[in-house]
C-alpha cells in the first residue's frame, strides 16, 4: 500500500518514490498504482504550507527533503524516483523545471522526458502529464476520461462557460481547470467544492473511470518504473 | 542579550552567599535580581553566551538546545546564537527533540545555509548510525515539514 508523503515520513521505506507537482497528481497516481496492484512504491508532493505559488516551485525543497530522508536509511532502500509534472504552456520548459529539482537535489538528471538515468544505483525520469510532446495539465487528461464516459456532458461545460463569458480562450490550461471545476460542481452534491484529488480518491467517482485509456500511458509507466 | 531581553538593562557580577553570581538590573525592579531568578531562558541564553564568548574558535556542546526558552522566542534566539557563534568563530553541536525548535530555525538556517548541518543519530542492530546532511537539505526538509527527529 502506498501513501502520500510528506506525512512525517522519517525515512523512505520502499525503493521507488513518486514526486508529484501537486496533490490531485498524486491522487491519479496513487490509484492507478493501487490498480496496478504496485507496492513498492510512496507517491508524494511538495508542501505548500504558509507559501503560495506553484507546485513546481517547491519541487527542488522536495526533492532535496526525500534525498535527507533517503538518507537516513540504514540500509539503503531507495532505488528510483520519478518526477511528475504538469507540462503547462511548454513541455521543453516544464521539464527543465524538474531537470532543475533533480539537480538541486543532486539526483541523476534525464536527458530527455520519459527516459531514464541511472548512477550510482538510483534511476530517475520525469514524466510530463498529459502525456508525450503535448502541453496541458492534469485536467486536461481527466476531462478527455471524462468526457469519453460522458459526451453531453462536454457540450454542456462548453456552453456554460460561453454563457458566463470569462474564459481565458488564450490560456488553454486555465479552461481546462475551469470546464474540470464546472463538472465536478455539478456532479457531486456531497462536495461540490471539490478538486480532482478528493475525487479520484472517493470511492463515490464515476465521473472519471480510472481504467480509461486516457491513464493507460500513465499506469504502464509506472509499472515499468516501479519494476526492480 | 539586550537584543533579545530588552527589559534586561545591566548585568553585574556579584558575590552572593559566597559565590560569583550574575545579577542584572530589570526594567521595573528596584533591586537587582539573580539572573537565574529573572527567567530560565535569559539563564541559558546568557550562559551560551557566555561559554560563546570564552571559547573563541572552539567547539561547544548544548544538549536539548531549546529547554528553558519560550516557544515564541526560540527564532530569535537561534538568530542571536548563530550570530555570536559566527562572530566568534565558535562550532556549536546542540542536541534537540523538538520539533518546534527545529521549526523555528528554517529564517536563520535559509538565510546561512552553508553555516548548517544535520546529523541524525539512529540505532540499528545495537550499534549508532549517523547521517550527515548538509544545510541546503537541513533547509529543504524542515520547509517541507518533513520529520526530522
Amino acid at each position: 500500500m502506498s501513501y502520500i508523503l510528506p506525512h512525517k515520513v522519517e525515512r523512505i521505506d520502499a525503493p521507488f518514490v513518486v514526486a508529484c507537482e501537486g496533490f490531485g497528481d498524486v491522487c491519479l497516481a496513487e490509484q492507478l498504482l493501487k490498480i496496478k496492484r504496485i507496492e513498492n512504491c510512496r507517491v508524494g508532493c511538495p508542501s505548500r504550507t504558509g507559501v503560495g505559488g506553484d507546485g513546481k516551485d517547491y519541487l527542488n525543497k522536495y526533492l532535496s527533503a526525500i534525498a535527507l530522508a533517503a538518507n537516513n536509511d540504514t540500509v539503503r532502500m531507495l532505488r528510483g524516483l520519478l518526477v511528475v509534472v504538469d507540462a503547462d504552456d511548454s513541455p521543453q520548459k516544464a521539464f527543465d523545471i524538474a531537470c532543475s529539482a533533480l539537480r538541486y537535489a543532486e539526483y541523476p538528471v534525464p536527458d530527455s522526458a520519459f527516459t531514464l538515468k541511472e548512477e550510482n544505483g538510483i534511476k530517475t525520469a520525469i514524466y510530463l502529464i498529459p502525456g508525450v510532446n503535448e502541453p496541458g495539465t492534469l485536467e486536461h487528461l481527466l476531462l478527455r476520461s471524462a468526457f469519453d464516459k460522458a459526451p453531453t456532458a462536454q457540450a454542456c461545460v462548453d456552453t456554460l462557460l460561453e454563457c458566463i463569458g470569462r474564459a481565458p480562450i488564450d490560456k488553454p490550461n486555465a479552461v481546462a481547470k475551469m470546464k474540470m471545476s464546472a463538472l465536478v460542481a455539478a456532479s457531486f452534491p456531497k462536495n461540490p467544492w471539490a478538486t480532482p484529488g478528493p475525487l479520484l480518491q472517493s470511492s463515490d467517482n464515476d465521473l472519471i473511470p480510472l481504467d480509461s485509456p486516457h491513464f493507460k500511458h500513465l499506469a504502464d509507466y509506472l509499472a515499468n518504473f516501479c519494476t526492480e | 542579550m539586550r537584543e533579545e531581553f530588552p527589559f534586561v538593562n545591566t548585568l553585574s557580577l556579584e558575590i552572593n552567599s559566597g559565590f560569583a553570581t550574575v545579577f542584572a538590573e530589570v526594567e521595573g525592579q528596584k533591586h537587582r535580581l539573580p539572573v537565574g531568578l529573572i527567567s530560565d531562558g535569559v539563564h541559558k541564553l546568557l550562559t551560551i553566551l557566555l561559554i560563546i564568548a570564552t571559547s573563541p574558535n572552539g567547539t561547544i556542546l548544548i544538549d536539548e538546545i531549546e529547554d528553558g526558552f519560550y516557544f515564541k522566542k526560540m527564532a530569535s534566539t537561534w538568530k542571536v546564537i548563530h550570530g555570536f557563534a559566527k562572530a566568534n568563530g565558535t562550532q556549536i553541536f546542540a542536541t534537540t527533540h523538538s520539533q518546534e525548535c527545529l521549526a523555528a530555525l528554517l529564517p536563520v538556517l535559509e538565510a546561512n545555509e552553508d553555516d548548517f548541518a544535520l546529523i541524525r543519530a539512529s540505532r540499528s542492530n545495537g550499534s549508532i548510525r549517523f547521517s550527515v546532511n548538509d544545510g541546503r537539505r537541513f533547509a529543504s526538509a524542515l520547509s517541507q515539514e518533513f520529520e526530522l527527529r
